[in-house]
């Protein structure tokens, strides 16, 4: 069997500019749209960082051979730069971050990813969509939403949650912040959780006509936008979203080393567990030069590899494809791979080919919002207001 | 065979990447085309249900809707009629409407609004009306959902 | 609680019913190594018995509800209090082990019968699990009797049988086996969830008087 530890451009600079010079082509279309706005001071510097900042991470994930490490600095800078001008677009607009009955009736609530966990069985059911948003035209209307939700889903299967999502980022942040975690054994068993949530709000939501995670749990409501508190039930509603984000996202990831929330939590996560088995890409361990050392297992942020799952010579389908574990190994025994091709061989083609639709898709997520912060940002530096 | 399979492999590989680009390129077409199944469209409950019929009034235009009963799985008898008042310019201060949501030529119910301060007060003429669910403005209407049971 | 709640609890449950009955029947089917159509028959059989035990608790709880269904404040309160109990016992479920019947036991016991009955041990099986007094099963009484009607009652544990029957279509392809432990797993943390969710209409309840 033939031995491949290394990949092709780690230590190369040549090799990895080389691959670089697509995703700058790719990089340049996607934050720009096809046509850079450099029409002030501003706009142009925040351009330049944006495209840098992007090809620089790719750069060094290609020349250190290190994905996990260049992949947590985007992906935690997205969810920053998505709640930043999430938050001030909505001030901009409401006033607050607050939506009242004027927002539902209007049906004007933007659709994340996470509302198709709970409208699919309705929509069997009742041949409508139980969300009060947009089905077409502005900011993140239904059937734009589902198209991406479709289309990364069979692109990356679970590898959305560590490469696009916008709200995964903090408890990514969170879950990095002590280097040597107080809580140091979790059970694994945790990690089914996420489908118990999956099936309980599926199913309510189904039975009640409405998106029950949205209205109750969902703990990203603190950094975009929630119900104003205009009776005890939302005083309720408040209580426990703010609860579940200060537990799962901050206290928990700082005290485990682990992604709690995604990990544990997540019903979006759950189901695209499911969709890891027909995506092209997993992540495979090399029983031959595994030394059992279990570095990997100890670091896996998702609970997603433990003892059975080095035998088994891959991780459970709860594998979020963020590369930590490859990392982490001293032996370069763990390595992404394509599914239906030979375990230990070519590593330099599958990670690449992972890495090419993984990182595009951060930057499109990414691109955006890093562009307009950065604007926001100097606006505050010069004004001393955000809005 | 196994090479086969490898092949097979790589090429869905390869269309993962193009997978990522087109979603995003072509999402516009992609979204307009999604938005034409039957499916694609908001639960009335949400909505607040098919226009029934829309008359002037008293300079505002009123639009009420067929009324909607959203059921569990098992049969359910509560839902909500909504109405909408519409002025060209501005609401005025108050509004004082019979309305007749079956258009049976009797009146359902009468709401008084108060637009500035948003208080709503029903009289129930009909024993189907219960309470007011919903009132509120939106944009340049004024929208109630008042709840109803069959 | 309203009886299409039945179905609800059922599902959002079921997935312990299937983990517990699983291995009950499981093993059966596999020693009996039929064809996907007696496998069927088998499940089916063992569905009946399971409905059997579900439509004479529905019956007897539709006769306590009749009785106890007289509207009043202390009605609201024993309800109340009643579903707080249930969902602390379903949350403690979540967290507990239970020993599992087994089918092969049934069998032995009923051996002069099975000679001429065969088709009796799935039947019975199902019968002996339908009756086992799991919290699920406990709010399930709780929601019947709630309805105040012998024939409310008895759709109430129709439609949570239903519930927790869907999960069970899949078992005549034993190949679900495989998974027994992860949808245990899974069922656990669904009835803690559930049970979360009962307690917080408990307290509802009691707050509403």
């Amino acid at each position: 069997m033939k031995k491949n530890t290394v990949y092709a451009t780690e230590g190369s600079v040549w090799k990895s500019l080389l691959l670089t010079f697509p995703m700058v082509l790719l990089i340049l279309l996607f934050i720009s749209g096809g046509k850079p706005d450099l029409t002030s001071t501003d706009k142009a510097f925040a351009f330049l960082f944006t495209f840098v900042f992007l090809v620089f991470l790719f750069f060094q994930i290609l020349y250190t051979g290190k994905t996990d490490k260049y992949r947590a600095i985007g992906f935690i800078a997205l969810s920053l730069f998505f709640a930043l001008t999430f938050i001030v677009n909505l001030v901009r607009a409401r006033g607050s971050m607050t939506f009242s009955e004027e927002t539902l009736l209007a049906c004007e609530i933007p659709f994340c990813h996470i509302v198709t966990t709970m409208i699919i069985i309705p929509a069997v059911l009742t041949n409508s969509i139980i969300f009060p948003g947009s089905i077409i035209g502005g900011f993140a209307s239904i059937a734009s939403m589902l198209v991406i939700v479709v289309g990364v889903s069979l692109a990356l299967g679970r590898g959305f949650c560590s490469w696009g999502c916008f709200y995964g980022g903090w408890d990514d942040a969170t879950s990095r912040i002590m280097r040597k975690p107080k809580i140091k054994k979790i059970n694994p068993v945790f990690r089914w959780m996420s489908f118990a949530v999956l099936l309980i709000i599926a199913i309510t939501a189904a039975i009640s006509l409405n998106p029950v995670y949205c209205d109750w749990l969902c703990p990203f409501k603190t950094v975009t936008e929630f119900e104003k508190v205009t009776s005890f039930t939302v005083l309720m509603k408040t209580v426990v979203f703010l609860s579940l984000f200060i537990g799962l996202v901050i206290i928990l990831p700082v005290l485990t080393g682990k992604r709690i929330q995604c990990a544990t939590f997540c019903p979006m996560g759950a189901l695209l567990s499911f969709t890891n088995k027909i995506n092209a890409f997993d992540v495979r361990i090399s029983k031959d030069q595994c030394s059992n050392c279990e570095k990997c297992t100890n670091t896996c942020p998702t609970l997603s590899l433990n003892t059975p799952d080095l035998e088994a010579g891959k991780p459970s389908i709860t594998c979020m494809k963020c590369g930590k574990c490859i990392d982490a190994c001293s032996k370069s025994a763990i390595h992404y791979h394509i599914r239906g091709t030979p375990p230990d061989r070519n590593f330099s083609w599958a990670r690449n080919l992972f890495l090419f639709p993984s990182f595009m898709l951060l930057v499109i997520f990414l691109g955006g919002p890093m562009q307009t912060g950065i604007m926001l940002l100097f606006k505050l530096i010069k004004t001393g207001s955000l809005l | 065979m196994k090479k086969f399979i490898a092949i097979q492999a790589y090429l869905w590989a390869i269309a993962c990447f193009l997978i990522i680009p087109v979603t995003f390129i072509s999402n516009d077409s992609l979204a307009s085309q999604l938005a034409k199944l039957p499916f694609m469209k908001i639960h009335p409950r949400y909505s607040g249900g098919e226009i029934n019929r829309s008359y002037l009034s008293g300079g505002l235009q009123v639009t009420v809707n067929k009324p909607v009963y959203w059921s569990r799985i098992a049969s359910g008898s509560s839902g909500f009629v909504q109405v909408a008042f519409s002025a060209i310019d501005s609401l005025p201060v108050t509004i004082h409407e019979n309305i007749d949501f079956d258009f049976d030529d009797k009146t359902d119910f009468n709401v008084l609004i108060d637009t500035k301060t948003g208080t709503t007060l029903l009289k129930q003429q009909n024993l189907k009306v219960r309470s007011v669910d919903v009132s509120s403005r939106v944009k340049n209407n004024w929208i109630i959902r008042v709840n109803i049971e069959e | 609680m309203h009886i299409s709640e039945g179905f609800i609890l059922g599902l959002s449950t079921g997935v312990v019913c299937l983990a517990y009955c699983g291995p009950v029947l499981i093993p059966y089917l596999l020693s009996e190594a039929n064809t996907l159509l007696n496998n069927t028959y088998t499940v089916l059989l063992f569905l009946a018995g399971r409905l059997l035990a579900y439509g004479i608790v529905g019956l007897l709880s539709g006769l306590a509800g009749a009785k106890l269904m007289q509207p009043s404040s202390g009605q609201t309160v024993f309800f109340g209090i009643l579903y707080i109990i249930l969902a602390l016992l379903l949350i403690a479920y979540g967290f507990y082990r239970f020993r599992e019947i087994c089918l092969g036991h049934i069998r032995i016991a009923g051996k002069v019968y099975l000679q001429r009955w065969p088709y009796l041990v799935p039947v019975a099986g199902g019968f002996a699990t339908g009756i086992n007094l799991c919290p699920p099963f406990l709010l399930a009484i709780t929601g019947a009797m709630q309805s105040g009607a012998i024939l409310k009652s008895l759709v109430f544990f129709l439609l949570f049988f239903l519930g927790t029957s869907l999960y069970f279509i899949p078992l005549p392809f034993i190949g679900f086996f495989r998974r027994q432990q992860v949808l245990r797993i899974v069922g656990k943390f669904a009835a803690i969830i559930a049970g979360i969710i009962y307690l917080y209409k408990g307290i509802l309840f009691l707050v509403s008087i």
